[in-house]
């Protein structure tokens, strides 16, 4: 039984509530002789997608919360519980369409890194430095927050 | 060497779909391409495979010598909505599968079945002729 590679090229691809252009995309016609495409092309493309919409600065819209975590393969509430929300935040934002920025900002992150972990050792110094600069920036935001009386200093608890 | 017969309500065809590799896994194409549910049938499929328990088996219509249909439901990743009830077409002629294709996905939209529970989910499958796994090998 063999399967047979049909490529498209400039694809529109419905994912996240939008269409997107996919510059190549692989559909296969299995032993059955049904066409389809794999989870291995499937991972491909939401990757680039998912990447997409975490770098793009626009607040999360509740179809791409969806999105990221069906390719994430996480529930809205393992999602909650590792970003510090509770599952009706998440199902909250689905409802109403978008995240705020903040939320929004932490969220991305936390995707972008599940989905490219295995990935970001190989990533160029030029991307480290972002990286580093974005962590920076973060800390600046927290001490100036407390300056500021936005909120206030907690430390580590020592160990007992 | 069991036959296919024993295979199909013998095995833990979902454990062998989630081992499968990612490359031998389809999601049938669908026309047309552009809805909610297909897109959501593309996107949901890693959560599906990891997160959904098998309903039954039977054999697949025109290709019972070599293919089973695995019935399966998820919830879905907001635990709340219809739950995820899918329907794999596995390629084998023996306990390891090379090949399986995602040919059913309801999710309540686009007037598909909801289903909110296994219970539910596992009724419906075992009047539509899919059969209980019984003693994993």
């Amino acid at each position: 039984m063999k399967s047979e590679i049909m490529t498209k090229e400039n694809y529109p691809y419905r994912a996240a509530g939008r269409v997107w252009h996919i510059p190549r995309i692989e559909f296969l016609t299995g032993p059955d002789g049904t066409l389809g495409i794999s989870g291995l092309e499937l991972e491909r493309v939401h990757k680039a997608i998912a990447n997409e919409i975490c770098g793009n600065g626009e607040p999360l819209s509740g179809d791409e919360i969806e999105f990221l975590c069906g390719t994430s393969a996480l529930s809205f509430s393992e999602v909650a519980a590792q970003c510090g929300f509770n599952r009706a935040n998440i199902s909250y934002w689905r409802k109403k369409g978008a995240v705020n920025d903040r939320d929004s900002s932490l969220l991305k992150r936390f995707f972008w890194v599940q989905l490219f972990s295995a990935e970001i050792a190989t990533l160029h110094s030029v991307n480290v430095r972002m990286l580093l600069s974005e962590k920076d920036m973060l800390s600046a935001l927290r001490d100036e927050a407390i300056r500021e009386d936005i909120t206030f200093e907690v430390k580590l608890a020592r160990a007992s | 060497m069991a036959s296919l017969q024993e295979l199909r309500v013998q095995v833990n065809w979902l454990d062998r779909l989630q081992s499968l590799n990612r490359a031998g896994c389809l999601v049938v194409k669908h026309e047309p391409d552009d809805t909610s549910r297909y897109e959501r049938a593309r996107t949901q499929l890693p959560f599906v495979l990891k997160r959904s328990h098998i309903l039954g088996t039977r054999f697949s219509v025109g290709h019972e010598d070599y293919a089973i249909d695995v019935a399966c439901w998820c919830q879905s990743p907001s635990g709340r909505a219809c739950g995820f009830f899918t329907v794999f077409r596995v390629i084998t002629q023996t306990s390891a599968p090379s090949w399986a294709t995602m040919f059913c996905f309801w999710d309540g939209t686009d007037s598909s079945p909801c289903f909110r529970g296994t219970d539910s989910a596992k009724a419906y499958a075992l009047q539509q002729g899919f059969e209980e796994v019984t003693n994993e090998i």
